[in-house]
């Protein structure tokens, strides 16, 4: 057992509330998290990734107030980022183990592609994103 | 009444609309109609914001940066709206999406085959009205 919180502890101080990514990955799961910071206090919404109406299959009613300009406080997004992991689980797709390295390749493919394009124009991104799409195609087999 | 805004408030709009949208935004390509909440139709791909933030605004237009391509789309079905998220996954805005135009998500193709790349055909650029 203790080993076990240990474990969530260490994942929860890897927690930097700077990016959904941290706690979430949409090509694992049957839906997506959304924050929402309007109202009284903080509320994570879970949505399906299919078909939504727009009304959430379960919201978490938090405790963090809602303040002007706090829609990236990284203490309170952190803090919305543990409770969404304590749901995260139900709702990952049958396959994830199998969906997992193909996952990590597109991911890893994708930061690559955001550090290369950090401050160009699109037209320059785009030439970049063009190269870089033949070597995955080939690295991934598509 | 006709509106009148001076150019330094048009900035000071557009600057602020950079702000609140940040760096590495999440924008979320989706079926079915926009309707001011998130999460409506089905996640077809999901483009990214520039890492360093949004955009630049001068003379009261905003004008994206390079946006990360989706390589590999999430399902198959006509993109018909986006959804802008902070990278956090807070929601922010919804609008159409615009085919081969300039304004919101500007894509080639709106018919997305799930594994196929989607990406942005031009900048993003918003302008304030005077």
């Amino acid at each position: 057992m203790q080993q076990l919180i240990d474990a969530e502890l260490a994942k929860m101080s890897e927690i930097l509330g700077i990016n959904i990514g941290e706690v979430w990955d949409y090509r694992l799961s049957t839906a997506t998290p959304v924050l929402q910071n309007s109202g009284e206090f903080w509320r994570i919404e879970i949505h399906p990734k299919a078909n939504g109406t727009g009304v959430p299959l379960e919201t978490i009613q938090t405790d963090i107030p809602c303040e002007k300009g706090d829609a990236r406080d990284p203490v309170k997004v952190a803090k919305c980022f543990n409770l969404i992991l304590g749901v995260r689980d139900k709702y990952s797709l049958p396959n994830i183990e199998e969906l997992k390295p193909r996952v990590a390749k597109i991911n890893a493919k994708a930061a690559m592609l955001a550090n290369a394009l950090k401050g160009k124009t699109v037209a320059e991104g785009n030439v970049i994103v063009e190269k870089a799409l033949k070597e995955l195609s080939a690295d991934i087999g598509e | 009444m006709a509106q009148n805004r001076t150019d330094a408030l048009r900035e000071d709009l557009m600057d602020a609309l950079n702000t609140a949208r940040g760096n590495s935004t999440r924008i979320e390509i989706r079926t079915l109609t926009n309707t001011g909440s998130a999460a409506v139709g089905t996640l077809l791909a999901l483009l990214t914001g520039n890492a360093v933030g949004w955009g630049t605004s001068t003379n009261g237009t905003l004008t994206s940066s390079a946006i990360t391509a989706d390589t590999s789309a999430d399902a198959t079905g006509t993109a018909a709206h986006y959804e802008l998220l902070t990278s956090t996954s807070t929601f922010l805005e919804d609008g159409l999406c615009d085919v081969g135009g300039t304004d919101g998500v500007t894509i080639d193709n709106t018919s997305i085959t799930a594994g196929q790349t989607v990406q942005m055909s031009g900048n993003w650029v918003n302008t304030a009205a005077y």
